[in-house]
């Protein structure tokens, strides 16, 4: 579905051009019928690999292959569908007037516009508001119009930038439905987000993408496999005591609302509850660290610094 | 074709619903019915009060127009990020280019014809009163011209809206309105400019001022005001070469802007 090898896209900027490299050399494919999850921190290149994708800027090198096009014709657009990132949307314009411009752009008119209208208002659960301007929407419902606006064409291909921003959990439980239920229908959609959690809820596969680059591509299972587990082990007593105890061991210790936590490593669980056994000290609880793409990103990203 | 409707449409619907273009419609209105009172103080020459007053209200507030709409006709969609909804739909950039221009353009055409209808009936008020002292003064009442004068009138305005187009989608509007307008200025005397070149020595400069003569549009052609007053030769012939002048220039401004636009990155 989309191809991109090697992106490179340079900005000339202040008043001397003086040359700054934003995307140095992103590589990642999206097959058809997948989610993908674009993830990195913010000013990682996310959008800007969008921009080139879309055609809005001029890559400096590589190749995009978009649904079998290298030259961003602009004819492939009625294939695609796009919300962009803190949507922006004419502020005079009314909800339905913005889904029926965008239409119009789409070449399509009259009954068939008007009802795909009545559809993805209520989809996206806006149809109270849809004579209401744009102006007077909250960043939540501009998010939903945005979406809605995506849809217009029944793409093929929906390149969401940001779609969770600005939404409360319900509106993000609500879009994540959406998407599923894009995906359903057998469209393909690449989504860039930074809430972690709900790129692990949706996305068959990932890449993360840090300063330009990106550093890790796969699903989230191959992902998190590679992130060791850790446990966390609450205690009250005596610090000096549990560190008697646990010396030999590799555990981190530190102090935490009045709790000692001990943190570890799965395989010298035993040993270390062995050790605390023998000590004065009460367990208050004990928990997993759940394996999360946050662990992976925190590391990516302490390694880029 | 209908991709360049839909965004002249947009552009039409955002200058209705813009406050700027309200207060200089009622600021024009209220010029031209000035004028009525100013025509009562100034003995026996009400006609040509009422009618030069009342044309140069709606020059001055359709050139006002022009600039400080047309500033913000790519400008504002790049500023705001619209075009990255617009761009990421199957339209072309100079359809865009178009659209915006024709928006605006419609837009001017309907300000233009209700200020003229007002003024055209304060004249037919003024003049039927007094009729036997017009046709005695002026030798009939000339409303060929003055419509003529009005048409011409917004021939300008398309010109001066190609300007502030081809501005707005590379600068900022503070310079798109100083640039417009200087580019106004130099245009309306365009014919002293080159009389400037004929009696000046320096070859230079001549050549200089020849240039500036044959680049920026003459928009002296389009005052025939004084022919709305006191009557006049207007010939078919000087309507149509000043009509294809007009045509000819907007083109020309347009694939302008179009060319800018093409190659422009948004970041």
């Amino acid at each position: 579905m989309l191809e991109v090898n090697n992106l490179i896209k340079n900005f000339k900027t202040g008043f001397l051009g003086k040359e700054v490299t934003v995307l140095r050399g992103v590589s990642f494919c999206v097959e058809s019928g997948e989610i993908f999850g674009f993830v990195g921190p913010n000013g990682a290149g996310k959008t800007t690999t969008f921009k080139c994708i879309l055609g809005f800027a001029l890559k400096s090198g590589g190749t995009i292959n978009l649904m079998g096009e290298t030259n961003g014709k602009v004819g492939i657009k009625s294939r695609i569908g796009y919300l962009p990132e803190n949507p922006y949307f004419y502020d005079y314009l009314t909800g339905e007037e913005l889904l029926r411009y965008m239409g119009e752009l789409h070449g399509i008119k009259g009954k068939a516009l008007e009802d795909k209208m009545d559809v993805l208002l209520s989809k996206v659960n806006m149809s109270h508001a849809r004579k209401v301007q744009l102006r007077k929407y909250s960043k939540g419902m501009l998010q939903r119009i945005g979406i809605a606006q995506a849809l217009i064409n029944d793409p093929e291909f929906i390149i969401l930038d940001e779609p969770m921003s600005g939404l409360d959990p319900i509106g993000r439980r609500e879009i994540k439905d959406l998407i599923l239920e894009e995906k359903a229908k057998g469209k393909t959609i690449l989504l860039s987000s930074h809430m972690l959690s709900d790129v692990e809820a949706l996305c068959d596969r990932v890449a993360l993408l840090m300063s330009g680059r990106v550093v890790r591509t796969g699903t989230i299972g191959e992902l998190l496999n590679e992130i060791h587990t850790d446990y966390e082990l609450f205690l009250e007593g005596s610090g000096d005591d549990i560190q008697e105890h646990v010396r030999d061991l590799s555990v981190e210790l530190e102090e935490r609302a009045g709790y000692l936590v001990l943190k570890f490593d799965e395989d010298i669980k035993a040993r270390v509850l062995e050790a605390i056994m023998k000590s004065s000290a009460e367990i208050v609880s004990l928990h997993p660290m759940r394996k999360s793409l946050e662990g992976l990103f925190v590391e990516e990203a302490s390694k880029n610094e | 074709m209908n991709r360049v409707i839909s965004v002249a449409h947009n552009t039409f619907r955002e200058a209705i619903r813009d406050r700027v273009l309200y207060s200089l419609v009622i600021f024009a209105v209220l010029m031209i019915l000035s004028s009525l009172i100013i025509a009562t103080i100034s003995g026996e020459q009400y006609n040509k009060i009422v009618k030069d007053l009342g044309l140069a209200a709606i020059s001055i507030i359709g050139i006002m127009i022009s600039v400080f709409l047309g500033m913000g006709l790519v400008y504002k969609e790049i500023e705001k990020k619209t075009v990255y909804n617009i761009f990421s739909k199957p339209i072309k950039r100079y359809e865009f280019i178009l659209g915006k221009y024709l928006g605006l353009a419609f837009t001017l055409l309907l300000i233009t014809v209700g200020m003229a209808i007002i003024l055209f009936l304060l004249v037919l008020y003024t003049e039927l009163r007094y009729q036997g002292l017009i046709e005695f003064y002026y030798g009939g009442h000339h409303f060929a011209e003055f419509f003529n004068a009005i048409y011409f009138q917004y021939l300008e305005f398309l010109i001066i809206i190609g300007i502030a187009l081809i501005f707005s989608s590379f600068t900022s509007p503070i310079l798109s309105v100083l640039f417009t307008f200087l580019l106004f200025a130099i245009g309306r005397f365009s014919g002293d400019i080159r009389l400037f070149a004929e009696e000046i020595k320096n070859p230079v400069s001549a050549v200089f001022a020849e240039v500036i003569y044959r680049v920026i549009p003459n928009l002296g052609k389009f005052n025939v005001r004084s022919e709305a007053v006191y009557g006049g030769s207007l010939s078919g012939e000087l309507i149509f070469y000043t009509t294809a002048y007009a045509i000819i220039y907007t083109l020309a401004l347009l694939i302008l802007s179009m060319i800018i636009f093409e190659k422009k990155e948004f970041k």
